[in-house]
């Protein structure tokens, strides 16, 4: 018998002897040109998602940015593993949510602030805009104090880091090719891997992390600070910016109807790594920490120096690259929805000469809230704070703009959500703006769930 | 400059002009939705504004 591929499939032809194999040869000889058409159509389709990867994996990881590590690493060291069973619960959450963008984006190829102009008007449009220059704005100077806090601990001056991350993220974006910038991004997306390893170094116990961590308990009872937690690692989960930030990738990337399964792949694999590195930060700070006090990721990464220094470096190392990669896809969310609006040619794609503003947006936002960090005696833990509050003035109106928006039959057609789907995210949106809410008021009022 | 400041004038209110109609079906379920989004950020505005009286005095 011989075997030859026409297409993907294999033909199989009687050899010229006549010889006829025997039953179980027959069925070996079948396994061969399965097994080998199986390969091929695995490969084909990683290699077809490896072209439509990105928006997701790196909105989803971007997550994880220099307030996320700082919530992460204070979690652990306050509660141990006792939570990471809620860290678990948010990989679901993230991505309904995440998951609405992308058959947005890839539908009506508009970003998100060109959809609420649209669908809301004026009024809303720019509430929407303002709002999110603003919460964009103070992320990226809390971007910019992670990293130069993270750099400082191996003795870099903060005025080094600031005009070194201006300068890096200068080189990443012109390059005029959306493809390079989000190859550049994916390689920062893992490096935000570096926890794991550490997690490892630890000698954490596995016994210990199934125990406490695995079955959902609150520890010490469900009091204000564990709800100012809950609430601080769901606040840190869902941001405005990711949603104008996915919703315009995908847009950029220029993605269609037809890739919607694959974004939604990427969009799922994102939200379980983005819980995954959450998870192995808790285990490295509720491991060598548990029990200290913990204000901000970078102090958490001098602790861990002291006890193990190669532990303590990735800690820095990844709170480093976490501001980095946030400021990356913040600082294109803004200039992205400023495009849109405006009417200014706004893609990655386009070079410095072709989409002028889009360009000066970007650096402006970049270069003033870098600059923020270097005023001595400036307010950053006021800053910090005001993040919070400022971003539940503008999450709440987000989702319920892109519920609103993914029900609007006329524009959405076969990809309007269902029943199910409206369910699903009603209540996901529901509880994420309530208790993001009560966070943004806790922190205004910190003494009102004690 | 002056000339500059008229063009982006000019420009928000073509915007304004361009998206001066919702162009969603506003149904039942979308005119409460966005009513009780005015009334929540009403609510935080004064709560802010609230915080930031108490912070002065």
């Amino acid at each position: 018998m011989q075997l030859s591929l026409i297409g993907d499939a294999w033909i199989t032809h009687n050899q010229p002897d006549g010889a006829k194999p025997g039953h179980q040869g027959h069925k070996s000889m079948q396994l061969i040109p399965r097994l080998y058409y199986k390969i091929r159509k695995w490969t084909k389709a990683i290699q077809l998602y490896l072209v439509i990867a990105g928006p997701g994996l790196v909105v989803m990881i971007a997550d994880n940015d220099a307030g996320g590590i700082t919530t992460y690493a204070s979690t652990g060291a306050k509660y141990g593993y006792h939570l990471i069973w809620f860290l678990l619960l948010l990989i679901p959450i993230a991505y309904y949510v995440q998951e609405m963008t992308v058959r947005l984006g890839a539908v009506t190829k508009r970003g998100h602030a060109e959809a609420i102009f649209d669908g809301f008007g004026a009024f809303w449009g720019w509430f929407s805009l303002i709002d999110l220059m603003i919460v964009d704005w103070l992320t990226l100077v809390t971007e910019f104090i992670g990293m130069t806090s993270a750099l400082s601990i191996f003795g870099i001056p903060p005025w080094a880091t600031v005009t070194g991350v201006v300068l890096l993220m200068g080189m990443i974006v012109m390059n005029g090719r959306y493809w390079t910038w989000e190859k550049i991004a994916m390689l920062f997306c893992v490096l935000n891997l570096i926890y794991i390893p550490g997690a490892f170094m630890v000698n954490a116990s596995v016994s210990d992390i199934l125990k406490d961590g695995f079955v959902p308990h609150f520890p010490g009872g469900f009091n204000g600070d564990l709800f100012f937690f809950l609430m601080a690692n769901i606040g840190t989960t869902i941001a405005p910016w990711m949603l104008f930030f996915q919703q315009s990738s995908v847009v950029d990337k220029g993605l269609q109807e037809k890739d919607i399964p694959w974004g939604r792949f990427d969009t799922l694999l994102g939200s379980a790594l983005t819980v995954l590195v959450a998870v192995f930060i808790i285990i490295v700070t509720g491991t060598v920490l548990h029990g200290i006090e913990i204000d901000s990721a970078s102090q958490a990464a001098e602790y861990l120096m002291k006890t193990n220094h190669l532990v303590g470096t990735f800690m820095a190392i990844g709170l480093f690259n976490a501001g980095l990669l946030g400021a990356i896809c913040i600082s294109l969310a803004t200039s992205w929805a400023f495009g849109e609006i405006f009417g200014w040619a706004h893609s990655l794609n386009q070079n410095i000469k072709e989409a002028p503003w889009f360009y000066t947006s970007y650096f402006l936002t970049l270069i003033t809230s870098g600059l923020v960090v270097l005023i001595p005696g400036a307010p950053l833990v006021l800053i910090t704070l005001f993040v919070q509050v400022i971003a539940v003035t503008l999450l709440p109106a987000a989702l319920v703009f892109l519920i609103l928006l993914l029900n609007d039959k006329k524009h959405m057609g076969d990809y309007c959500n269902t029943t199910w789907d409206n369910w699903i995210g009603g209540i996901i949106v529901l509880i994420i703006v309530l208790l993001s809410s009560l966070y943004g008021v806790s922190v205004m009022f910190p003494t009102l769930f004690q | 400059m002056t000339r500059n400041f008229k063009q982006f004038v000019q420009k928000i209110r073509d915007i304004n002009q361009r998206y001066s109609e919702p162009n969603i079906d506003m149904s039942p379920a979308v005119r409460w939705s966005l009513m009780a989004l005015r009334f929540y950020l009403l609510f935080l505005v004064s709560l802010m504004v609230y915080k930031f009286i108490t912070l002065l005095k």
